[in-house]
């Protein structure tokens, strides 16, 4: 006789049972609908939110350049026939910018400023608005109504001024009025460099009245072109670096219109789509268990369809139809909201960010967030299924329905699927994400914790089981609860443990980059970096800054800008070996040439040179720029210095404290060589608080070209910006933590039964109240305690690893967090503890043993 | 030659429990059953009764001796293989009824015949819940239907494939007296009429002596093994 196991089931019957058993099964599945749904939206917003951002680049690509293409030149203008083969492309306009300080004539208000001088061209793509006026305009037009030089400013700069429409200002030698308050400048965002003031605009040849236009000075040439043939934006790129090799100059085209925003963006969404990973895995958790009580509750239709002849493959498929089937209620609604959110609030969205916000559904993004939700679902409940279709149908002649565990064991086969599933899942996050090393690390840490808190359960369930024998009844009893076969330890210690572990490393990693920025700051530090003074400014200002009283430490270094162009001959985009040092090529980097090696500098590789060194030019880099490019003594690097291009020997290999906050240059070349090119000088001063105003204020009246960054300004922005991105991820996290919760409560909630049970009988047999409270609040706080503990350490180890060695920084500990990781951790187990017990109280025995 | 008996259970032991805890159930049982015939299956509590009705439907594996079936030996199929094999030739009916309760009464007929991939499921679950009287319950959820029509409906739904032995465990355990008659009139009938073997595991004596033949089980041994001076 053949029996054959796979009978041919026709697609209608399957279909009808998968949507009959969905629809029975659905009122257990709402925790796993709920946590699926959270997970799934949260990494469905940052996608969605993160392709808007992009796709508004993209679109506005040319508005944010200001341009098809553009080049820029740092401290001198291009060459003429340069300029003259852009303006033969088509539309050309010119723009200068550079820092500076402006002054409220009136109250002597002082301020830096990006300052962007313009022509009557600009601008060539976008919208240019002041307030109070609804059309876009050509900038030129305003500046040039009046007679007397005017400029517009940002309603920032206004505020910090105090000054507003006709009032009047100076920059460097030249008043003026400020004839308007900038409402929109189109390439704000573009380019590759940071703002650090608000925007000041004028017209070009304003600018040359300031006095500011002087040799050395951090000046930056813009050349922004509309080509007249856009079909011909590569070839002109091409023809250009042909023609025009050697110099500084640094070409861009509308497709990367901000490379440093664009950056900037991939890391964040690389960072927020983790804590959201996190979040699903959270979720997983919470899944594994809502399928395997689930799947405990409908063990006995299970094993009815074996006794009457399905087989375990319909069993196990008929299964995974109904979890994709529920999984769809939880994942199309998260979809949908998600990445419709951005389309529903994409002008609030675009008032809060500097940059264009244009919604836009991109497939990819739906597809893999569709792709995660799904494959976190089968990942976590494909061996409770695997299990559950192994039940004998036996059991529905000896046990009661829906009483048993899953006693059947997954096939070796199931769980080779799972491992590759996880491995498929990690390698799809790992292409698909960028930042391969980090989004690796971070994987590896998710389940490092995990098989961690695993392990930790495990050892909390052996070591509570020597108290089985306890004097005290009350914790022998939570200690029997706990250690229990049905007992969620597991889930709770994972679920919890998991989502305070991700709660604790991000606030234990601002703390310490805020540690860093906020109280770390030597008490040496500087109060002001001066840049831009000239060589020839350089006795006066030392004399200025020696008759304050209460300045001290005087530092200056000569200061050059330029770009690294090749290592040992190579392109140095090809150089680069660690990504992570990617900057070096991001952007100018600052040379300087000293005798003496500086302070908080150690030698690594080579020797420092002799002060009176004559010869050809040798260098000292630090160590991040000799490991970014796998170089060190001996060989050689191409850097672009004032328009020309000097091969340099690196000497040695030095690293540096920065954390000093003096002035240390990455590369740093010996004497003999740039003295006499044009170059202005950095310098550092200290001194007390109350004086900067007046030093700010001084340097402006007597040195209107040199510019003043205040130390504690700067670093109170960057404080601010990373508050605000803690707390965007803190809202991640929490959502974690509130899938956690929900995960707990399943947890609790799968137990009810048995705790019901347990209390009737110990009510009946004359238990007294406070005993089984305590034995309630003893088994809660025990797991409490036990998930934050297990968090703070897991916690602590993850931001541990990733400040000291990802962000190369010295760490610090914050006791008041630890305290306060255990304190939640317990009153969450306690809340649901009392919730527990307030269930229990309500019970009358007669009505439940009638039940029963 | 003489013909194969349907079911034939050789020096059949069962032993459950764990390693250290193991409880000898049924000890080197043997004896056939022919096609047609009425066995009941009495003892008393624990005796393994029940146990020997999963042994004899595939739902236990015996630790030692085997059940044919058919010329089928029970022992060296898996799992699924055994799945099938009920699929083909049992039918069963549990004390508890135990129907899918996400599916109406006229579904839970029809599901071994889909599962068989019977093109007129529907059709020959409709005729079978008529045969049981429950023609007008057809779209009615097992919790839509009492104690009686819903074993009435698992009656129907072990009878559905048409298989050559009918198993019972305490059919009419939870059922009042009355119903209990008429189900017992309806599956001695149906057995009967369709000409299958009936396994009924009991321990109701007045029901017990209905059936031709019965085995009476102590601890796991056959104690008796008669034929009924008159059957039902």
């Amino acid at each position: 006789m053949a029996l054959s196991e796979n009978h041919k089931v026709s697609t209608g019957f399957f279909a009808r049972m998968v949507w009959a058993e969905t629809k029975a099964s659905l009122n257990h599945f709402r925790i796993l609908l709920l946590c699926l749904f959270l997970g799934v939206f949260v990494i469905g917003l940052v996608q969605a939110s993160t392709a808007s951002i992009e796709n508004g680049l993209r679109k506005e690509g040319k508005a944010i350049l200001g341009g098809d293409l553009a080049v820029r030149n740092i401290y001198n203008p291009l060459p003429d026939e340069a300029i003259s083969y852009l303006d033969n492309q088509g539309a050309l306009t010119k723009t200068i910018e550079m820092r500076g300080l402006i002054r409220n004539k009136q109250t002597g208000q002082t301020a830096l400023s990006e300052i962007k001088a313009v022509d009557a061209a600009y601008p060539l793509f976008g919208q240019f608005k002041i307030a109070d006026q609804e059309k876009a305009i050509q900038p030129a037009k305003i500046l040039n109504e009046k007679e007397q030089p005017s400029l517009l400013i940002e309603s920032a700069l206004s505020e910090r001024l105090e000054a507003s429409k006709g009032d009047a200002v100076t920059i460097g030698e030249q008043d003026f009025i400020v004839a308007g308050i900038i409402a929109s400048e189109p390439d704000r965002a573009g380019g590759s460099t940071f703002a650090v003031g608000p925007r000041t605009l004028l017209s070009l040849s304003d600018m040359g009245k300031t006095g500011l236009i002087l040799e050395g000075a951090q000046i930056y040439y813009h050349y922004k072109l509309a080509l007249d043939n856009p079909e011909a934006l590569q070839a002109v790129q091409q023809e250009f670096k042909e023609k025009f090799t050697g110099g500084g100059w640094r070409l861009l085209d509308y497709t990367n219109a901000s490379p440093t925003i664009q950056s900037f963006l991939d890391r964040l969404s690389l960072f927020f789509t983790l804590v959201g990973l996190s979040a699903l895995l959270i979720g997983g958790v919470g899944i594994g268990n809502a399928v395997r009580v689930v799947l405990q509750k409908r063990m006995s239709a299970l094993a009815v369809m074996k006794s009457l002849g399905g087989s375990g493959r319909f069993v196990f498929r008929l299964w995974l139809g109904i979890l994709m089937l529920t999984a769809c209620l939880a994942i199309i609604p998260a979809l949908i909201i998600s990445f419709g959110l951005p389309f529903a609030f994409s002008g609030s969205i675009q008032n809060l960010l500097p940059v264009p916000v244009a919604p836009s559904l991109d497939l990819a993004n739906i597809a893999l967030t569709m792709v995660l939700g799904f494959t976190i679902l089968i990942l976590f409940s494909w061996l409770p299924l695997a299990k559950a279709v192994q039940t004998k149908p036996a059991l529905l002649l000896r046990q009661g329905a829906g009483q048993g565990r899953l006693q059947g064991r997954a096939s070796a086969g199931h769980y080779i699927f799972v491992t590759l599933l996880l491995a498929g899942l990690c390698a799809l996050l790992i292409a698909s994400m960028g930042y391969p090393y980090f989004t690796a690390v971070f994987l590896g840490a998710v389940v490092g914790i995990y098989v961690l808190l695993k392990i930790l359960g495990w050892g909390l369930v052996q070591a509570l089981s020597w108290f089985r024998k306890s004097r005290f009844l009350s914790l022998r009893l939570a200690v029997l609860q706990i250690t229990s076969e049905r007992a969620q330890t597991f889930t709770v210690l994972l679920s919890l443990g998991l989502a305070l572990t991700l709660f604790t490393a991000i606030s234990l990693i601002e703390y310490n980059i805020k540690q860093r920025i906020d109280r770390d700051i030597p008490s040496d530090a500087p109060a002001f970096f001066f840049i831009d003074i000239q060589k020839s400014q350089m006795p006066e200002f030392e004399a200025l800054m020696g008759e304050i009283d209460g300045v001290s430490d005087f530092n200056k270094v000569p200061n050059l800008r330029g770009r690294i162009l090749e290592i040992n001959g190579k392109p140095a985009a090809q150089a680069l070996v660690d990504e992570s040092e990617g900057w070096l090529l991001r952007g100018d980097r600052g040379f300087t040439y000293l005798d003496e090696k500086p302070d908080y500098s150690e030698l690594l590789e080579g020797q420092w040179w002799d002060a009176n060194y004559q010869g050809p030019p040798i260098i000292s880099v630090v160590e991040d720029v000799a490991q970014g490019f796998g170089i060190g003594v001996g060989d050689t690097m191409t850097l672009s210095v004032l328009g020309r291009d000097v091969e340099a020997e690196i000497a040695s290999v030095r690293t540096v404290d920065w954390s000093t906050m003096t002035i240390n240059y990455a590369i740093t070349f010996a004497p003999g060589f740039l003295e006499n090119a044009p170059h202005s000088y950095l310098a550092t001063i200290q001194a007390p608080r109350d004086l900067e105003t007046d030093i700010l204020n001084a340097v402006a009246r007597d040195f209107p070209n040199v510019t003043a960054i205040q130390v504690r300004d700067a670093l109170q922005t960057a404080s601010t910006i990373l508050s605000q991105i803690a707390l965007a991820m803190r809202v991640i996290a929490g959502l974690a933590l509130l899938t956690g919760i929900l995960v707990l409560m399943a947890s609790l909630l799968s137990t009810m039964r048995e705790r019901r049970y347990n209390h009737v009988i110990m009510k009946v047999l004359g238990t007294r109240r406070a005993l089984m409270m305590k034995t309630v609040l003893s088994e809660f706080s025990a797991l409490g305690l036990l998930a934050g503990i297990v968090a703070l350490i897991a916690g602590t180890v993850a931001a541990y690893f990733t400040i000291t060695t990802m962000m190369d920084m010295d760490w610090r500990f914050n006791i008041n967090l630890a305290i306060g990781v255990i304190i939640v951790s317990l009153l969450i187990t306690l809340s649901f503890a009392s919730l527990a017990l307030w269930r229990l109280f309500k019970i009358r025995p007669i009505e439940y043993l009638r039940n029963e | 030659m003489a013909k194969d008996p349907l079911i034939s259970v050789k020096n059949l032991s069962l032993e459950l429990g764990r390693e250290t805890q193991k409880v000898k159930i049924l000890k080197d049982l043997s004896f056939t059953v022919e096609a047609g015939d009425q066995l009941s299956i009495v003892g008393p509590s624990g005796s393994g009764k029940t146990s020997l009705l999963m042994a004899l439907g595939g739902l236990v594996k015996p630790t030692s001796g085997d059940v044919i079936i058919q010329n089928q030996s029970l022992k060296s199929l898996s799992e699924d293989q055994l799945a099938a094999l009920r699929l083909a030739h049992i039918g069963i009916v549990f004390q508890n009824f135990h129907l899918l309760p996400s599916l109406s009464a006229l579904q839970n007929v029809a599901f071994p015949l889909e599962l068989k991939g019977d093109a007129q499921a529907f059709e020959k679950a409709r005729a079978g819940l008529e045969k049981v009287g429950l023609g007008h319950r057809l779209d009615h959820k097992p919790s839509q239907l009492s104690g009686g029509e819903q074993q009435r409906t698992a009656l129907a739904r072990a009878i559905a494939p048409n298989p050559s032995i009918m198993m019972a465990d305490e059919p009419t355990g939870n059922l009042d007296g009355e119903t209990g008659a008429m189900i017992t009139d309806l599956m001695f009938d149906l057995a009967a009429r369709e000409k299958m073997a009936l396994i009924l595991v009991t321990h109701d004596e007045k029901l017990a002596a209905r059936c031709a033949r019965s085995l009476t089980l102590v601890d796991g041994q056959i104690t008796r093994d008669e034929k009924a001076s008159k059957a039902a």
